[in-house]
C-alpha cells in the first residue's frame, strides 16, 4: 500500500515537473509579440505591487546617490570659494606690495615669511639675513603697514618681532600730528591680544575713531609715516593727564605675506610720501572742511558788518573795528594753514609728545 | 507549501516557512535595486530554492514555474526560458534536498551558488543579452560572482535567521 502510494506520488511529480517544463517551454515558442503582451499583463497584475516597490526602492538608491552628488558639490564649491578668498587676498597682498614697491623704489629687501613653531607666534622668521644686508633694528613692513622690526640676523635667515610682541614699542603719531603718543601691544584677553594700544597721548588732543596711526620717525628705527593702525576707541585709564586709544593694527597678523626689510638707508631718508595716500586724504578733506568752515565764517561777519552799518552810530567805529579784525585775520589766515596740513607739515613735535621715552624696540641713535 | 509533517509545531512551522518566503520575495523587489553593479544578490532565487527543499518535486516544479514567470515578465525577450530553468532547478532542489540541504551550511551554500549560476547560464544562453561585455565574461565571470554573493547571502540569512530557514526536518 505504502509502496503504491509512494509511486503514485512519484508519478504524481513527474506529471506535474512534465507539465510545468511543457508550459514553460510552450511560454517560449509563442510569437514575440504574443510573449510581450503575456509579459506585460504579469507585470500589470501580479507583479504591480513588486514593482510598485522596486520603484521606490530605485528611488531611494537614487536620493541616497544624488544627496552624495549634492554633498560631493558643495564640498568642492566650499573647497573652491574658500582657495578663491585665500587667492583674493594673497593677490591684494602682492598688490599692494608691489605698488608699495614701485613707491619706495630702493633701499628694501623683500623676504617670505616662514612658518611660525608653536609657542613663537610674536616672531617671524624671514628668509633674508645678513647676506642681504640685514642687520637688527630694521623695520619690516607690508603694503598694510608696519610688521616689525628685525631682531636678530643669522647668515641667511632672520628673525623679526610682530607687533603684537610685549617688547614692540613704537614713537607713534595721528597722520594729522595732532597727537603723539606710543605705540605697544594690547596685552588683552583672547582676540583682544591682537590690538594695539597708543599710550601717552596728551589730553588736549583727542583722536576720533578711524584716524590713521602713523610712526613719527622720532627714536631712529622707524622712519616716520609708517601706518600702525587706526583707532578703534579710547581707553579709559587710571591716567588723567594722558589719553590710551585702542588701535586695530595696519598689518594684520594672518595676513601678513611677503614683506619688505627696509634697509638703514632708505629708513633714515623716510618713507613720507609711501603710504600717505590715505592720511593726505583725511587732510585733504579736513582742509577742504575747514575752509568750507572759514566761507561761511565769511559770510555771517560780512552780514554782521552790515547790520552794523545799516545801525548807524549805534556802534562805535574803533569797536566795530575791533570786533571784526581778529576773527578776520584768523579767517584769513586757516586756509593757508589748511593748505599746509594737505600738503606735508612741518615735523613739530607738540611739546607734550612723549619724545623722551625711549622704547624697548627702539634703536638706540648714534 | 511545507512538506506534510505531522505532530506539534507544523502550522508554526508552515507560518515561518511563509514569512520567509514572503521576506525574501520583499527583499528582491526592496533589496536588490541597490545592487547597481553587474554582481547582484538573487534573493528571489533562495526564496524559490529554500521553498523547493520542503515541498514535494512537482510542487517545487511549479513554485519554479511561477517564480521563473514573475523573473521572466521583467525581461520580455526572454520570456520562458527563466520558467524552464527555475522549473528544472527546483524540481532538483527537492529531490536532491536530503543530500543538500541538509544542516551543513558549506553544502547549502554550495547548492544555492550551483543553482543560481546554472540558472543565470539557461537564461543567458537563451537571451544571448542579459550580460553586456561578452557571453565568456557573463558565463564565467559576472555569473558566478553573482552567485557567490547569492550563496553568502544565504548562509547569512540560514544563520542569522534561523527558524525562518532551516531546512525541513
Amino acid at each position: 500500500m505504502a509502496r503504491g502510494s509512494s509511486r503514485s506520488d512519484r508519478r504524481f511529480d513527474a506529471g506535474l515537473t512534465v507539465g510545468c517544463l511543457l508550459v514553460a517551454m510552450g511560454l517560449m515558442l509563442f510569437p514575440q509579440g504574443t510573449r510581450m503582451r503575456m509579459a506585460q499583463w504579469v507585470r500589470d497584475s501580479v507583479l504591480a505591487p513588486f514593482l510598485a516597490l522596486e520603484a521606490r526602492a530605485v528611488a531611494a538608491r537614487t536620493a541616497i546617490e544624488g544627496r552624495d552628488r549634492v554633498l560631493a558639490v558643495r564640498g568642492r564649491a566650499v573647497v573652491d570659494s574658500l582657495s578663491a578668498a585665500q587667492l583674493r587676498d594673497e593677490n591684494g597682498q602682492l598688490r599692494r606690495l608691489l605698488g608699495l614697491t614701485a613707491r619706495l623704489q630702493d633701499g628694501f629687501v623683500p623676504a617670505e615669511v616662514l612658518p611660525s613653531q608653536p609657542g613663537n607666534e610674536f616672531r617671524l622668521v624671514l628668509t633674508v639675513g645678513r647676506r642681504e644686508g640685514i642687520t637688527p633694528f630694521l623695520p619690516v613692513v607690508t603694503g598694510g603697514g608696519l610688521v616689525g622690526m628685525i631682531e636678530r640676523v643669522d647668515v641667511r635667515t632672520s628673525e623679526a618681532i610682530l607687533w603684537a610682541h610685549p617688547d614692540f614699542r613704537v614713537s607713534a603719531m595721528s597722520a594729522d600730528e595732532v597727537a603723539f603718543g606710543i605705540v605697544q601691544p594690547h596685552l588683552g584677553t583672547g582676540a583682544q591680544r591682537w590690538l594695539l594700544e597708543m599710550r601717552g597721548v596728551p589730553y588736549r588732543a583727542a583722536m576720533d575713531s578711524g584716524t590713521l596711526v602713523v610712526s613719527s620717525g622720532l627714536g631712529g628705527t622707524y622712519p616716520r609715516g609708517i601706518p600702525i593702525g587706526t583707532v578703534i576707541a579710547e581707553l579709559t585709564t587710571p591716567e588723567k593727564w594722558a589719553r590710551t586709544y585702542l588701535l586695530r593694527p595696519a598689518a594684520l597678523a594672518d595676513a601678513i605675506g611677503p614683506v619688505l626689510v627696509l634697509q638703514p638707508a632708505r629708513a633714515r631718508g623716510g618713507v613720507d610720501g609711501v603710504w600717505t595716500d590715505r592720511a593726505r586724504a583725511d587732510s585733504t578733506a579736513r582742509a577742504a572742511a575747514l575752509a568750507g568752515d572759514s566761507l561761511a565764517r565769511l559770510a555771517a561777519l560780512a552780514e554782521v558788518a552790515a547790520r552794523r552799518r545799516a545801525l548807524g552810530d549805534t556802534l562805535a567805529p574803533g569797536a566795530a573795528g575791533d570786533s571784526l579784525r581778529p576773527s578776520r585775520s584768523d579767517t584769513l589766515d586757516r586756509p593757508a594753514a589748511a593748505g599746509r596740513d594737505s600738503s606735508r607739515p612741518p615735523p613739530t613735535v607738540p611739546p607734550g609728545a612723549p619724545s623722551g621715552r625711549r622704547p624697548a624696540s627702539v634703536r638706540p641713535q648714534p | 507549501m511545507t512538506r506534510p509533517l505531522r505532530g506539534p509545531g507544523v502550522v508554526v512551522r508552515q507560518m515561518q516557512a511563509w514569512t520567509g518566503f514572503s521576506l525574501l520575495v520583499l527583499a528582491h523587489f526592496l533589496i536588490r535595486p541597490f545592487f547597481t553593479g553587474r554582481i547582484t544578490v538573487e534573493f528571489l532565487l533562495i526564496g524559490v530554492l529554500f521553498a523547493a527543499a520542503r515541498v514535494r518535486p512537482g510542487v517545487a516544479a511549479g513554485i519554479g514555474l511561477v517564480a521563473g514567470l514573475l523573473l521572466d515578465a521583467q525581461v520580455p525577450e526572454s520570456f520562458g526560458s527563466g520558467a524552464v530553468g527555475l522549473t528544472l532547478i527546483c524540481h532538483g532542489a527537492s529531490r536532491l534536498r536530503a543530500v543538500f540541504f541538509s544542516d551543513a551550511l558549506a553544502i547549502t551554500g554550495g547548492f544555492v551558488f550551483l543553482g543560481t549560476w546554472l540558472f543565470l547560464i539557461g537564461r543567458l544562453l537563451v537571451s544571448g543579452g542579459l550580460f553586456a561585455g561578452g557571453m565568456a565574461a557573463a558565463l564565467l565571470v559576472w555569473a558566478p560572482l553573482t552567485a557567490v554573493v547569492t550563496a553568502g547571502a544565504a548562509l547569512l540569512l540560514l544563520v542569522l535567521f534561523r527558524p525562518l530557514y532551516r531546512p525541513a526536518a
